[in-house]
């Protein structure tokens, strides 16, 4: 790829149609005429603050605006596929009532078979709910069941 | 402002009308499209303030409204088709016959290229451009610049050698 080779040269040398000369007023005209309409509805875009981010948005936007709709569109996907599977699966805050019943349960029946072997069957065990003090260590329960 | 739209056609509207003459190889497009891009920058004038280079900037305007402008139109067949019954050449003509037939390759090979190479080798041979610059306006990678241009004028040269031994 040498552009100094004669094929190059001459292939370079060889001169462009010239843009036909009565296009310019056309053109120029048809510029103006856009400017000036766009002037008459109200401030210049840019003259504001919202214009010129308008205006900014636009440049970074328009050279593919097609790019920009699918990829906001797949994203609206995304979000949407996201937001139906979280209703899906149970929040973190949500309330531990049936697991904590179950632990419960658990040890209540834990110390009902406590007071069971330390009584004898026919024992009554008592209310199995610790009363005011869950966090009450077993050393600290009633005195007949810590002096045996 | 109407002073600058003038200073910028006068400086801007050659270079812009071969290269998307080159590109559609139509004529009324290449009008529409030219008048688009004044209009364009008749309404946001800071649009080309805020470009570092204006032609570059202008060349993008450009190929980006010619891309869209092909794309509505149909595909590449459809151009080779126009271009075959037209005869639109982006090259002045020449009473030299040897010079004109030259010059008549030359458009019918720039036509067979992929408008990808046909954009970085017009921008390449007649611009001037680096691939930088050519990087820049069509906002492509520098090496995929350079490599369109080696594929393009590998074509071109395949075409043209012939005929090129011939006439000199």
């Amino acid at each position: 790829m040498n552009l100094d080779e004669p094929l190059e040269r001459r292939m370079r040398a060889q001169p462009l149609r010239p843009v036909p000369v009565e296009w310019r007023e056309e053109i120029l005209n048809s510029a103006r005429a856009a400017a000036s309409t766009a002037g008459s509805s109200g401030p210049a875009p840019a003259s504001t603050w919202f214009g010129l981010r308008r205006v900014r948005l636009a440049a970074l936007i328009w050279p593919n605006p097609r790019a920009w709709a699918a990829l906001g569109s797949v994203w609206v996907v995304i979000l949407g596929l996201h937001l139906s599977a979280r209703d899906l699966v149970p929040s973190e805050g949500a309330p531990r009532t049936p697991s904590a019943s179950v632990q419960m349960r658990q040890m209540l029946k834990q110390q009902a078979q406590m007071f069971t072997e330390l009584l004898g069957p026919s024992a009554d065990p008592g209310p199995t709910m610790p009363k005011k003090t869950p966090g009450q260590p077993r050393t600290q329960r009633p005195d007949h069941v810590q002096n045996t | 402002m109407a002073t600058d739209l003038e200073r910028l056609y006068d400086e801007h509207a050659q270079a812009l009308f071969a290269f998307l003459l080159n590109l559609t190889r139509d004529e009324e497009d290449t009008r529409d499209l030219l008048q688009e891009i004044f209009v364009k920058l008749a309404r946001h004038p800071e649009l080309l303030s805020a470009a570092r280079e204006p032609r570059g900037f202008l060349v993008h305007l450009a190929h980006n409204a010619a891309i869209d402008r092909m794309r509505r139109r149909g595909t590449r067949q459809k151009y080779q088709e126009a271009f075959q019954a037209q005869q639109i050449s982006p090259f002045s003509p020449t009473p030299d016959p040897d010079e004109a037939q030259f010059r008549a390759a030359l458009a019918a090979a720039l036509g067979e290229l992929p408008p990808d190479q046909r954009a970085v080798v017009h921008l390449k041979l007649w611009e001037g451009l680096t691939f930088a610059q050519i990087a820049a306006a069509l906002e492509i990678p520098p090496d995929t610049a350079a490599s369109r241009y080696r594929y393009g004028l590998d074509k071109l040269r395949r075409v043209l050698r012939p005929l090129y031994d011939e006439l000199k």
